[in-house]
């Protein structure tokens, strides 16, 4: 392949070339925003609200939250029946469908329900969730949702990360969009109807590496 | 009283009051104005989440919210590097910047107790060499960075960094030159008084910008090359390129960035002392304001004095913050333009603007 010499004309107006009037150009741009935004932030200390919103287009986030879409995926709960039991029935499709293996499921039977299969413990393991959904589509019950709106799962503690059946039925005092949670109050739809000593159940060991959960996964 | 132990008393007040009293307090708050300065100009609020029982005061108490981060946060030496080098090298760049304001005059001399005090810590007849030689102390902190941290991209940012500082130290000091042949002299309170004239009877004052406009636009750019700031950061580039102090943190981190706002208020009080008068302010003479015929107002010595302190205090403000705004309008130069803009653009002119004023000052001056 020969090699071609172009001649790019890449000349620059003069006042761009001379660097001095570009630059005031730009100060002078910033410094307008500067003085109308002062002007602004001035008013607004007067008690001007709308002022203070031309001064600035940020949220101030954790006291104003942008409204979320509806169908953003959050953190996850697991929906309830009338009496409280969760809808889960330990089918473990999630645990299955799931790409990082975050799902900890132990299914137990249950005395008097009519799905004879029931989760004792239901582990998700937020560090390692990648918010995919696809448990959600893999439920057959459509137990599992991702609309919680709860974002801020955030902790120093690995433990912390992970729910467990109760994170999981009371997402806690959020506002949760869903029929079947209208004028209900979550604190009190708990599940503890037909459970088994769910308190002392100690969290599964979750320190098992991808390649060798993969593995186990795989021989098994 | 012993007339040394009087000396060094005065001299220590001094220092506390320029240094403590208004070189570290100023540079402190523009770690403050810097964020919300660049907030107001890009219509955000800035910094104001820390705050002392609810109280934020327009965001102030950041200012102790990063220090006491800086201060507690682990202080890393690399143990593949070089431990004293890695330790000496931010305090050699404080230490540059710290005591170039030994020279700098904050205000005409003031009679107090019958003793005729100056107001600069020393007044050396080569203050402007003084200042030039420490400001070049920055190269030292940064190659010395970049090389003890012993890793190959801060001796990258170091090797940009010198290149860069010392090409532009040849600039700045080529556009010193006018002012010097200008004024007939490297002392500083010795240029501020050639710059307390008029010209056109009296309507301009005989300042360093009206006698040297090429001086200045030439050499604000270099000095602010030499702090190492946008649009001339390549040795650091913060955002993106990772620069001499990588393998810093905490407290010495903390050094390098405060050394930086140090170095802001140096120039920008040099800039003042070279370019715009010193203390001195348009039309107020030693006994009150003297507009040509217009105007004559007598002031008392004292006033006198204090208008022409805080002017100056002023001055240094007023460039402090237009760095701060350059460093937030301006883009980032490529390298090779930044060498290219230095070395044959600047350079020549610079030449070119000692040719000129010594010819008018042999033939006129």
């Amino acid at each position: 392949m020969a090699t071609r010499f172009v001649n790019i004309e890449n000349k620059l107006p003069a006042s761009t070339a001379l660097y001095y009037p570009a630059i005031a150009g730009g100060l002078s741009v910033t410094i307008g925003h500067f003085l109308k935004n002062m002007l602004y932030h001035t008013i607004g200390l007067f008690g001007n609200k709308g002022a203070r919103e031309k001064a600035s287009f940020t949220l101030q986030y954790p006291e104003v939250m942008r409204p979320l879409p509806r169908r953003l995926r959050t953190r996850h709960r697991i929906k309830v029946h009338e009496d409280g039991r969760p809808k889960c029935t330990a089918c473990m499709l999630c645990e299955t469908a799931c790409p990082d293996f975050c799902i900890y499921i132990t299914p137990s039977e249950h005395d008097d329900s009519p799905e004879e299969k029931a989760p004792l413990e239901f582990q998700i393991d937020l560090d390692r969730c990648c918010f995919c959904g696809f448990c959600v589509e893999a439920c057959p019950k459509d137990a599992i949702h991702m609309d919680t709106q709860i974002m801020e799962t955030s902790s120093d503690r690995r433990e912390n990360m992970v729910l467990r059946l109760q994170d999981l039925v009371d997402p806690g005092p959020v506002v949760v969009s869903g029929p079947e949670f209208a004028g209900k109050d979550m604190h009190k739809v708990l599940p503890h109807l037909g459970m088994r000593k769910l308190d002392h159940i100690k969290p599964r060991r979750i320190d098992l590496s991808y390649r060798e959960r993969q593995a186990t996964e795989q021989g098994s | 009283m012993n007339p040394l132990l009087q000396h060094s008393l005065i001299a220590t007040a001094k220092i506390g009051v320029i240094l403590l009293g208004f070189i570290m307090i100023v540079a402190t708050l523009l770690t403050w104005a810097e964020r919300k300065q660049s907030a107001v100009f890009q219509h955000r609020i800035g910094a104001n989440r820390a705050d002392i029982f609810g109280f934020r005061v327009l965001g102030l108490f950041n200012i102790i919210a990063d220090g006491i981060k800086s201060f507690t946060k682990e202080d890393w030496v690399p143990p593949f590097g070089s431990p004293i080098l890695h330790n000496l090298a931010p305090f050699i760049g404080l230490f540059g910047a710290m005591v170039s304001f030994a020279v700098i005059p904050f205000g005409p001399p003031i009679e107090i107790m019958g003793q005729t005090i100056t107001m600069q810590v020393v007044d050396l007849n080569i203050g402007l060499l003084y200042i030039v030689a420490f400001g070049s102390m920055g190269v030292y902190s940064v190659v010395i960075a970049g090389w003890a941290s012993n890793n190959k991209y801060a001796l990258f940012g170091a090797l940009r960094g010198i290149s860069q500082m010392i090409s532009y130290e040849v600039v700045l000091g080529l556009s010193l030159i006018g002012v010097i042949l200008v004024t007939g002299s490297v002392r500083l309170p010795e240029i501020i008084a050639w710059q307390g004239d008029y010209w056109l009877n009296g309507w301009i004052p005989r300042w360093g910008i009206f006698a040297q406009p090429l001086a200045f636009l030439l050499f604000f750019p270099a000095a602010i090359a030499e702090t190492k700031r946008t649009p001339f950061d390549v040795p650091e580039g913060e955002s993106e390129i990772i620069g001499y102090n990588l393998e810093y943190s905490g407290l010495k981190f903390g050094l390098f960035l405060l050394g930086e706002f140090i170095e802001i208020v140096v120039l920008s009080a040099f800039v003042s002392v070279l370019f715009f008068g010193g203390w001195h302010l348009p039309w107020l003479t030693d006994e009150g304001i003297r507009m040509g015929t217009l105007l004559a107002i007598d002031l008392p010595e004292i006033v006198v004095w204090l208008m022409r302190v805080l002017g100056f205090s002023a001055k240094i403000i007023f460039f402090c913050l237009l760095q701060l705004q350059i460093r937030w309008t301006l883009p980032r130069f490529r390298f090779d333009h930044l060498l290219r803009l230095g070395w044959k653009e600047m350079m020549p002119l610079a030449l070119l603007n000692i040719f000129v004023t010594a010819i008018v000052v042999y033939y006129i001056g």
